[in-house]
């Protein structure tokens, strides 16, 4: 459903285009309901791709195409969870925050309080639909993103390392839930992150980038493992290891 | 209540209460009355205005004309802010009048505002209008480009067009930096009062201190002093008020 062909993209800096590209040559090919971790260390363009994908920025060179059509700027199809909760709007309640894209599309107000009050209890935040994301802890206001980017029903769910900036604890619990969110609703989730752990947790494939500059996907991973998947079993022992010798190649 | 809001403001009252009495010390020891007048004599003073009914008369002219050119003034900033923080073509080309404009002080205007519009209310009210707008203009710009990136992008993702962007993003993203311009925006208006009076007003504060210089009645002066003072601290914090109170929720943006 995602491709992108030949991808080459450089850093737009304040004078010009920077001469050495941070993605180079990149090609990919992510089917329909996949589980997609972007693994890589920072610097290595894996945000940069997040943003092309989205659509916030354009490639110098290259292809990227959903559902067969080529990407123009950013669009309903595509949902984005952004890693800092900045992206919320503190003036709007939780449930408004998840109404948004629905009350761009002029969707009525039952209506819209019907999928809000929905996708508020998958992610379970059926107690707190009427509270600011001020009143809210940080895995909360991450919940009011996934829950925001579902209820406008996206081909696919970009995710920009959203568990980043959280504690270990909420991180996992976090976790848990996106993959029993995302059984549930068969959605296509790319998700980039730099921690290998979260990447073998949650993923079918894992394309791995290298450091940068001209970086693309250095390697693909197939995670067969059943979930939900522990980290204490050897198999996910054996595959850290295997993918944190590769990320140091 | 009383007794608790006491217990919690004290250094507030303290000091205030130390300055009255630091006022009276060095104006009872050292100055004549005409020259510098005690807290008692201005006192005095203001009973004597109030008494006659000019004191109240002086507050509520200054008022209107101070509140109707503020809020005159703040709507039209708010969208030339808003439109500017926006768009590069209307910043690019706005911002050589806002920066130009906003270092003329408005008591320059004075001489061409009565030619132009008489020495009626007009003239007076458009000086407060002046003194507002680059103010408001210029923290409402400040505040649209304090908008993070990841609410325009995210608004874009939900599917907002630009319209919808400016109008549910743009305008409420930027309400903590309107506000703030707009309370200093409100301190400007009451020192501009003052200018704006004396374009041959009858009435005003303004006029009340201006006027009162005719006669070396200094006592007269400090009444008005006080007032606009008062007034300007019970204003701002009525606005504070109002800002904690239906504002709260977009005090957390960033």
């Amino acid at each position: 459903m995602l491709d992108l062909k030949n991808v080459t993209y450089s850093y737009q800096a304040k004078f010009g285009r920077v001469n050495t590209p941070t993605i180079l040559n990149l090609n990919a090919h992510i089917d329909d309901g996949e589980f997609i971790c972007i693994l890589g260390p920072s610097g290595c363009g894996k945000t940069s791709l997040l943003n092309l994908i989205a659509g916030f920025e354009r490639p110098d060179s290259g292809e990227i195409s959903i559902l067969g059509s080529e990407i123009d700027g950013p669009g309903v199809d595509r949902g984005v969870v952004f890693q800092s909760d900045d992206a919320l709007f503190p003036w709007l309640t939780a449930r408004e925050n998840v109404e948004f894209g629905l009350k761009m599309k002029n969707i009525p107000p039952s209506e819209r309080r019907r999928i809000s009050d929905n996708y508020l209890d998958l992610v379970h935040l059926e107690k707190h639909k009427e509270k600011y994301p001020s009143e809210l802890s940080g895995g909360m206001k991450q919940r009011i993103q996934i829950a925001r980017v579902l209820a406008n029903a996206p081909a696919v769910m970009l995710m920009d390392e959203p568990f980043g900036a959280l504690d270990a604890q909420t991180r996992t619990k976090l976790q848990d839930d996106l993959i029993d969110i995302w059984q549930e609703t068969k959605k296509t989730v790319l998700f980039i992150t730099h921690d290998i752990a979260e990447s073998i947790t949650l993923a079918d494939r894992i394309f791995v980038m290298a450091k940068g500059p001209g970086s693309n996907i250095s390697k693909i991973f197939n995670v067969t493992m059943d979930r939900p998947r522990n980290r204490g079993d050897v198999e996910f022992g054996r595959l850290w290891e295997e993918i944190n010798s590769s990320l140091h190649l | 209540m009383w007794t608790n809001m006491i217990a919690k403001r004290w250094p507030a009252l303290a000091s205030i209460l130390f300055f009255l009495v630091l006022w009276h010390l060095i104006s009872s020891n050292y100055f004549e009355p005409a020259f510098f007048p005690t807290p008692v004599i201005t006192l005095k003073a203001a009973w004597k205005l109030l008494v006659g009914g000019e004191l109240f008369q002086h507050i509520t002219e200054s008022l209107r004309r101070i509140y109707i050119g503020f809020v005159i003034g703040s709507l039209l900033a708010i969208p030339i802010g808003l439109i500017m923080g926006s768009s590069r073509i209307a910043e690019l080309s706005l911002d050589p009048f806002v920066q130009f404009f906003r270092f003329v002080p408005a008591i320059a205007w004075l001489t061409p505002m009565v030619l132009w519009f008489g020495i009626g209310e007009t003239s007076k009210i458009l000086i407060i209008i002046y003194t507002t707008i680059f103010i408001v203009i210029v923290n409402t710009i400040a505040g649209v480009k304090n908008i993070s990136k990841n609410k325009m992008r995210a608004a874009s993702c939900l599917g907002a067009n630009d319209y919808q962007r400016f109008i549910y993003v743009t305008l409420p993203g930027s309400i903590p930096f309107i506000l703030t311009g707009m309370r200093l925006a409100m301190g400007n208006s009451f020192a501009t009062v003052v200018a704006a009076e004396m374009v041959a007003a009858k009435n005003g504060l303004g006029y009340l201190i201006f006027n009162s210089r005719l006669w070396m009645a200094t006592d007269d002066i400090f009444v008005g002093i006080i007032f606009l003072g008062g007034l300007g601290l019970l204003t701002d914090l009525f606005f504070r008020f109002a800002i904690q109170r239906f504002a709260h929720n977009y005090q957390h943006t960033n």
